[in-house]
């Protein structure tokens, strides 16, 4: 049986950027799943949402050994696409050092730093499984911009991870 | 009705008590709200220490209610919340019966839509149950009001003592199961309410749905019970609600598939037996087995002291034909 690799990275991923990017700042910054409801829903809001995966390249071939393990297992790259959001509201204050940041300049902060963040996840760390993380991308941030109606600042960057799916 | 409710210049009240006996319109349905479960959260790593910031939702239910104090800054809150049913909540409902079949990726499913004129939620709030569980605030988008859609078998009412067992099936008729979704009667007595077992012959062999009172339901004043015999597995949990206290019944035997009994001299329903803790003086009343409608509220506006007026969908449906066909 495969390990719920999935769940895992997804877990971990929102563990691990909760962790650093809280660890950076004075005051909470809320990570979610796919979609917070608004009952959830407070400020900073970084809402990390699965939108797909699949394999990617098989090329490890069937029944063969990994490691010093003698158990034969079968493996492939796969891959999962994400969407990161950031959600700030107007009114939203974060102490950075001893600055304190407010809409756009928190969201421009949040951006690099989510992406460092990201980068810097060690897997092990926020998960008991053994996870073999091939290749992430964090694409470039889009739709940076204010939403007048409700008042939220925001951004989103789409980001893709390759990982060995053992089995 | 308390005298400190305003009932609006038309008496939304006073209104469908008179046209209940105009119109089959007014309707006594069920009011359900579903349980609302623990979120999954992690607040620590996996050395277990401590994750920076607050705790990490991952935004999806675990299957536990059970309550959380949340009392650290980084620790998760949440109150216990079982599901709402409360019944005895009286509605005029145009139309009653609204089908339309849609091909769906699940397959053909009947859908409808349907306007709920209720009382105003001061009203609704004064009654039995609603009044009393601090639960209820008001309704709410998916809620959901389970309709009497046809009454199937409506067994005379009882006054006797003791466990009641009432025939469906006489041995020279065979009625078929398939087109019943829920049960539903009221009762008082000074014992307690044990046991409710729906009974069948399937294939020609004993089959029931037994569904066991887990905490004391000892109904001293009239008490509506409303349970659902389809879609349950063994160990399923409904509550049963008694002065404003969701008293849970539990599914502990569930061999009967109603949509196999078709209505042969194999295939039927035999009796619904109600089981009690001794022998004291027992009354049975509106006992209904039956094809329910379930209503989700869609839309909800509230005219204050006057009315409600709540749109509502018909989010599941199959088709009895179906049922009956396929088992």
């Amino acid at each position: 049986m495969a390990k719920d690799y999935l769940n895992i990275i997804e877990r971990a991923l929102m563990m691990g950027l909760s962790d650093k990017i809280n660890a950076a700042v004075t005051g909470d910054i809320y990570v979610h799943g796919q979609f917070p409801q608004s009952e959830d829903l407070k400020f900073p809001s970084l809402i990390v949402q699965q939108v797909s995966s699949g394999f990617e390249e098989k090329f490890h071939g069937d029944s063969i050994t990994f490691g010093s393990s003698s158990t034969q297992g079968s493996g492939e790259v796969y891959g999962m696409n994400f969407q990161v959001h950031i959600i700030v509201d107007k009114d939203t204050e974060i102490t950075i050092g001893s600055d304190v940041y407010k809409q756009r300049r928190l969201v421009n902060w949040l951006m690099l730093n989510i992406a460092n963040s990201i980068m810097e996840i060690d897997w092990s760390v926020y998960e008991e499984e053994e996870l073999q993380i091939l290749e992430r991308h964090l694409a470039s941030w889009r739709d940076v911009g204010y939403i007048e109606a409700v008042q939220w600042y925001g951004a989103t960057a789409d980001f893709q991870i390759y990982f060995l799916n053992k089995r | 009705m308390v005298s400190t409710v305003n009932t609006g210049t038309i008496n939304m009240p006073k209104i469908l008590r008179q046209m209940r006996h105009r119109t089959s319109n007014v309707r006594d349905v069920l009011f359900q709200r579903d349980a609302i479960f623990d979120k999954d959260t992690k607040t620590t790593k996996a050395d277990d220490s401590d994750l920076s910031g607050p705790a990490v939702n991952f935004g999806y239910e675990k299957s536990t209610n059970t309550s959380m104090s949340g009392s650290a800054d980084n620790t998760v809150y949440h109150k216990s919340t079982p599901e709402l049913m409360i019944g005895g909540l009286k509605v005029l409902q145009t139309p009653i019966i609204s089908r339309s079949g849609k091909l769906e990726r699940t397959g053909a499913r009947i859908s409808g839509e349907c306007k709920f004129y209720t009382p105003s939620l001061a009203t609704i709030r004064q009654l039995d149950n609603f009044g009393e569980t601090n639960q209820f605030d008001e309704f709410e988008a998916y809620d959901k009001f389970i309709d009497i859609e046809r009454a199937v078998y409506t067994p005379s009412d009882i006054t006797s003592t003791g466990n009641q067992t009432i025939t469906i099936s006489t041995g020279s008729t065979y009625n078929p199961g398939y087109e019943i979704d829920r049960i539903q009667f009221k009762v008082k007595t000074a014992d307690n309410i044990t046991s409710i077992t729906l009974n069948g012959t399937e294939g020609g062999s004993g089959k029931s749905v037994v569904w066991t009172a887990t905490d004391t339901c000892t109904p001293t004043d009239w008490l509506l019970i409303d349970l659902p015999i389809r879609d349950i597995t063994a160990s399923s949990t409904k509550e049963v609600y008694q002065n404003g206290t969701g008293l849970t019944f539990t599914a502990s035997t569930v061999t009967l598939d109603v949509d196999k009994l078709y209505g042969d001299n194999n295939n039927y329903l035999s009796s619904l037996v109600i089981a009690t803790s001794s022998s004291s003086a027992i009354e049975l009343k509106d006992i209904n087995i039956y094809k329910s409608a379930e209503w989700s509220l869609e839309s909800i506006k509230d005219y204050r002291d006057e009315y409600m007026l709540i749109k509502a969908v018909r989010v599941r449906g199959d088709r009895t034909s179906r049922r009956r066909a396929y088992g």
